[in-house]
């Protein structure tokens, strides 16, 4: 894959989101609608192409706990907000980083975690559960091995103890099981079929009515690797 | 030795010892070599530093297998590790298999085969096979299991694993005809892609419930992500073990009941359970425990209600599930449990019945009034009876006492006439939610 080639040679052993986006979107997996922008006269045209509100994002694959460092702003309503937005954040970035990111504000209340990880004897195991940011905390999980069939993406998920939220609940949709069951698989495929990644993160995949969505992304890869 | 003559092994046993020339009164040899005819097993049951050279000479004699009982190897150090895999290369070169070093023993109770330190008395020959990654625990569960008709026919105890692996066994028991279930004790996997091959292959003739030992240990390597962070051990294997469709025994000591309810009992086939109870805390208790562990206790329709008060249910007793007798359940005619029980289990509206509660307190002794003793033997018959119920309606009945056979008389006569008494309303209420996980994912 020519991102992680790139990755790799320029000695990064992490995508940045928006790169571990493509590598997921490559793989049918339902990401954000999003731009990058590294120079103040694109951000125009970007802001129009993505539409309000939106959400802006430091992306840089060096800088991680982007919330941390206030390099997120969320609900970005008009032309004004956008441009005060991307000149803090850049300020804030200080010369790292590929530029802002200009991303489609997904709406849902509900967060998922799905994950790859390479256990040293049985490969690698895709990851699946209760996401956002208290996803350490609640530790409501469940693993396969890869490669999965649509039947072992069910289980897991039947697996978790908050599995209900995938159903129709409080007024939401119920979750479109088979896109959900599809993107467990091919995170999985991901994994059986490109070494150099160790581990992989969506985190949250939120979900848009029946629709999950992939809001934010982390693809980490094996040191030392050069294809 | 000792196990080995307590099952009057119809082989030929060589015993091989450089300072006697007779072992239990049979003829010793000084080495191996010394010995006339062919030698199929050697069991090495030597201290650490003759096990080389004892490797050696098994080698010259051309055996094909090798048990290595001794300990001090890779358990304990790198050095140990790296010897025990010399003598695996070495063995290899020859042809032959190893397995340990440091096991507890070996028994195939149908060939008669028992080189283990626990006498044959005290095992049962089931058509149940042990594959463990521990030994002398698994020992006192036999013994006791034996008591309470519980064992496993065939036993392996891998130990270090330099050669033979548990997917080894895993592969040969799921090939034995004489092997009706595996249980499995495992704490590390060390072939993970042929133990997945095997297990599947494995768990689709047979059931496999398997205990998994150490739970709470973290991810070797730093992790970078939240999902490395997270991927405990202990949650692979227990997302691996469903996947390749074995039944996890949540505890070591339901390991044995399990595998004996999978193969005994008729499938469950559904998540529904009618309970009948002396005593109506039992059923409270025990629709927690159920509803716990995943099943349901469904209200009794009006119909089958007006059926159960019909057949003769007391009059102010309750029939909506679960339907206790309570203290006049002791007085009901000889045939009216039996019939509530048909009732229940062939009114459609249940997947499994359990009786709690039956048995009284004490044994006989020379003191004991007749009366009792005919009461007794009343209760009895009434639990055999709808013990019966299975066959006749092809579902579990799952019968259930506070009273242990050293306790109870009933229970310990029920036993002996080969109806399973169970003791533990967890035990219960997870034994039936296991068989419903088992036979939901196959046409039973």
């Amino acid at each position: 894959m020519k991102i992680i080639e790139k990755a790799l040679k320029e000695e990064r052993n992490t995508l940045s989101e928006h790169e571990s986006k493509q590598l997921l979107a490559g793989y049918g997996i339902p990401v954000t609608r999003e731009i990058l922008v590294a120079d103040r006269k694109d951000l125009a045209n970007a802001v129009s192409e993505i539409g309000f509100p939106l959400v802006m994002k430091g992306s840089s694959s060096s800088i991680t706990h982007k919330t941390e460092k206030g390099l997120i702003r969320v609900d970005i309503r008009n032309e004004n907000e956008a441009v005060t937005a991307f000149e803090e954040i850049m300020e804030k970035m200080d010369g790292q980083g590929e530029g802002v990111l200009v991303q489609e504000m997904i709406k849902g209340q509900r967060e998922l975690v799905v994950g790859l990880t390479r256990d040293p004897q049985f490969g690698p195991c895709v990851m699946f559960g209760l996401g956002g940011i208290f996803t350490e905390i609640l530790k409501d999980i469940s693993f396969r091995v890869a490669p999965l069939e649509k039947q072992d993406a069910l289980d897991m998920m039947q697996e978790i103890k908050g599995h209900k939220i995938l159903k129709a609940v409080r007024g939401m949709e119920p979750v479109d099981m088979d896109t959900l069951a599809q993107i467990l698989i091919n995170v999985g495929r991901i994994g059986l079929e490109n070494e150099a990644i160790k581990e992989i993160d969506i985190n949250p995949l939120i979900l848009s009515g029946a629709r999950p969505v992939a809001v934010d992304a982390l693809v980490v890869l094996e040191e030392g690797e050069l294809l | 030795m000792g196990g080995l003559l307590s099952l009057h092994y119809p082989g030929t046993i060589y015993p091989v010892n450089t300072k006697s020339n007779r072992i239990f009164g049979i003829r010793a040899y000084k080495q191996i070599t010394d010995i006339e005819g062919p030698v199929d097993l050697a069991v090495l049951a030597i201290p650490e530093d003759s096990v080389e050279e004892a490797l050696k000479t098994c080698c010259r004699k051309r055996v094909k297998g090798i048990t290595i009982i001794t300990a001090g190897f890779g358990e304990t150090s790198e050095r140990g590790r790296k010897k025990q895999e010399a003598l695996a290369g070495l063995a290899r070169s020859n042809g032959i298999r190893i397995l340990g070093p440091n096991v507890s023993g070996t028994f195939n109770l149908r060939a008669g085969f028992n080189a283990s330190s626990t006498p044959a008395e005290n095992l049962l020959a089931t058509p149940i096979a042990a594959v463990c990654q521990g030994g002398y625990a698994f020992y006192d569960m036999l013994s006791s299991g034996w008591t309470k008709g519980l064992g496993v026919g065939k036993f392996i105890h891998t130990g270090n694993e330099c050669d033979l692996t548990v997917t080894d066994f895993l592969e040969y028991f799921g090939r034995d005809r004489e092997v009706k279930s595996i249980i499995m004790y495992i704490e590390a996997i060390r072939d993970g892609t042929r133990f997945m091959e095997v297990a599947r292959e494995v768990s689709r003739i047979k059931p496999v419930v398997v205990y998994k030992a150490g739970r709470t240990s973290g991810s070797a390597r730093a992790a970078h992500s939240h999902t490395g962070a997270l991927a405990g051990k202990a949650h692979i294997y227990q997302g691996l073990f469903r996947q390749l469709g074995f039944i996890t025994s949540p505890t070591m000591e339901l390991l044995l009941p399990v595998a004996h309810a999978l193969i005994e009992r008729p499938p469950m086939k559904g998540p529904r359970v009618g309970i009948i109870t002396v005593g109506g805390s039992w059923g409270v208790a025990l629709t927690d425990a159920l509803e716990e562990a995943g099943l349901s206790v469904p209200e009794f329709s009006a119909k089958l209600q007006e059926t159960l008060q019909a057949v003769g249910m007391p009059p102010r007793a309750s029939t909506r599930n679960p339907v206790d007798f309570g203290a006049s359940g002791l007085f009901l005619s000889l045939d009216t449990p039996v019939a509530l029980g048909r009732e229940i289990l062939s009114s459609g509206e249940v997947d499994a019945l359990i009786v709690h509660g039956i048995g009284r307190p004490g044994m006989h002794t020379e003191d004991t009034p007749d009366e009792w003793k005919i009461f007794l033997d009343i209760e009895k018959q009434q639990i055999q009876g709808l013990s019966e119920q299975e066959k006749e309606t092809g579902k579990p009945v799952l019968i259930g006492s506070h009273y242990s056979q050293w306790e109870s008389q009933v229970v310990y006569d029920l036993n002996k006439q080969g109806v399973r008494i169970y003791n533990n309303l967890y035990e219960i209420a997870q034994l039936l939610s296991l068989m419903h996980e088992y036979w939901d994912k196959r046409p039973g």
